[in-house]
């Protein structure tokens, strides 16, 4: 019976032939790696020993990580000389030259970007000067809007005070001057003349007590014995005034009238 | 080399500053190219396949030496090009080879057994008859129980032992476990595989296994 009896290591090795079809995937070498330094999670570890055992060729591997790079040549091939070393670098320096002179395809050189000047103190001073003025600007804007509507609306109750000349008022024994009453931002003057004049234009000059010209101001228009000024109160402060009344014919000017009046303190 | 363990790290650290890193990758090149070149000859590779693979795999060292940032060795960073070149290739030539016929192991032995005589599995050389297959195939089963039968490390041991013939200091290594584990190991498997097989097998020695210590 013993002579019929195979040897025990023989049966094993073909158990394991036929359990080596169904080893798996090898590992990647990674996991080889990570198995030597123990860094393999656990259940891993478990299943790499089992493909080890039936993979020669992954075990092979995993020995020669472990005696790695203190490998011999396998048995029966003969160590290699300095020569042979020192000849395999000549072969391979060719292709690292030009393995350093091509470009590398996949390279992303990024951006320089150039350094962004700081601008002077002046430009900051400037933008400040600039966006102040805009900001006044804005505010004067709906400022004079306000006083064009202002101006704009209707006024009840004006004063209106009628002026006689000063010839007139000479001649009815000088009678007082006309006096413009207090209160209100605006009163109307009315300018009367005893005979219409030949002209057909007109210019009134606003003078002050002193005979400084104030203000001038041209009416168009037909001949006429009477004349509307719209005054504004702030041009005439409490004092007295006159207004000159002339008749523009082509480029000669000649007076008219004059009409003294006072004006109220408020 | 194995006495200092840093030398290639600090190898790579000389290139990233170096003048002239040429001489330094130089000096690289003739420390590291007899184990990478015995690493694929080892893979049962012919010589000059070898040689061109261990020039790609420096070629590719080269190429990433910018990127090594030695939180690992360098020796084994330069392994795990080696072996995934190795892989590449291997892969590549199971594409190139997949349209040839491919033959089983079985066919072999099947085909082994008829030119000696005989139509079914052999467990041995000798021809065998229908009551030698029912034989054999009650003693594979027999040993597969009784190795089944065995604890996990210690059924391990044995296979690398039988299977691979595989030293006490490579089976440690591989199942990282100390020397004096495994002579324990396979010690307590003989005992054991005596007692359920001596009925079904001869030679159940197999610690003194063919490659020795």
């Amino acid at each position: 019976m013993d002579s019929e009896k195979p040897p025990l290591a023989q049966s094993i090795r073909r158990l394991g032939e036929r359990a080596r079809r169904d080893s798996g995937q090898h590992p990647a070498v990674e996991q080889l790696v990570a198995y030597r330094a123990g860094t393999l999670p656990s259940d891993q570890e478990e299943r790499l020993r089992d493909h080890l055992v039936l993979c020669r060729e992954c075990a092979g591997m995993l020995l020669d990580l472990a005696s790695f790079p203190d490998l011999e040549p396998p048995a029966g091939v003969p160590a290699l000389s300095d020569e042979e070393v020192a000849a395999a670098l000549l072969r391979i320096q060719p292709r690292l030259e030009r393995a350093a002179h091509q470009p590398a395809l996949a390279q992303v050189v990024p951006l320089r970007r150039e350094p962004t000047p700081r601008p002077s103190r002046f430009v900051y001073v400037l933008a400040a000067a600039l966006a102040f003025m805009t900001v006044g600007l804005i505010w004067r804007v709906i400022s004079l809007n306000g006083t064009v509507r202002n101006l704009s609306a209707p006024r009840f109750d004006v004063a209106l005070v009628d002026l006689v000349p000063s010839t007139e008022v000479s001649r009815a024994g000088g009678a007082e001057e006309s006096t413009v009453p207090r209160g209100g931002d605006r009163f109307v003057l009315l300018l009367n003349l005893r005979e219409e004049p030949s002209q057909s234009s007109f210019e009134a000059d606003l003078l002050d007590s002193k005979g400084t010209l104030l203000w001038r101001g041209r009416a168009a228009g037909g001949s006429k014995t009477s004349f509307t000024l719209d005054m504004p109160r702030r041009l005439t402060p409490p004092g007295r005034y006159r207004i000159d009344l002339y008749g523009i014919d082509g480029s000669r000017r000649t007076k008219l009238a004059d009409y003294p009046f006072v004006v109220d303190a408020d | 080399m194995a006495e200092d363990k840093d030398a290639g790290n600090r190898l790579v650290e000389e290139w990233q500053i170096a003048s002239d890193p040429d001489e330094v990758f130089d000096r690289i090149f003739l420390a590291y190219y007899r184990p990478v070149y015995y690493f694929f000859l080892g893979r049962g590779l012919p010589a000059e396949e070898s040689r061109d693979l261990a020039q790609e795999t420096f070629l590719r060292v080269h190429k990433s030496l910018h990127d090594f940032r030695g939180e690992s060795r360098f020796e084994t960073w330069l392994y795990q090009i080696a072996g995934n070149l190795f892989r590449n290739t291997l892969r590549s030539q199971s594409t190139l080879k997949r349209d040839a016929p491919e033959v089983s192991l079985d066919d072999v032995v099947e085909r082994h057994a008829e030119e000696q005589g005989s139509n079914g599995p052999i467990l041995d050389s000798k021809a065998a008859g229908p009551l030698d297959t029912v034989l054999a195939a009650e003693r594979a089963e027999v040993l597969r129980v009784a190795l089944d039968g065995l604890p996990k490390q210690m059924r391990r041991c044995v296979t690398l032992r039988v299977d691979q013939y595989l030293k006490y200091r490579e089976i440690a290594e591989l199942m990282q476990i100390s020397i004096e584990t495994v002579k324990a190991h396979l010690y307590q498997a003989r005992q054991q595989l005596k007692v359920k097989l001596a009925d079904y097998f001869t030679e159940i020695d197999f610690e003194g296994g063919e490659r020795g210590q």
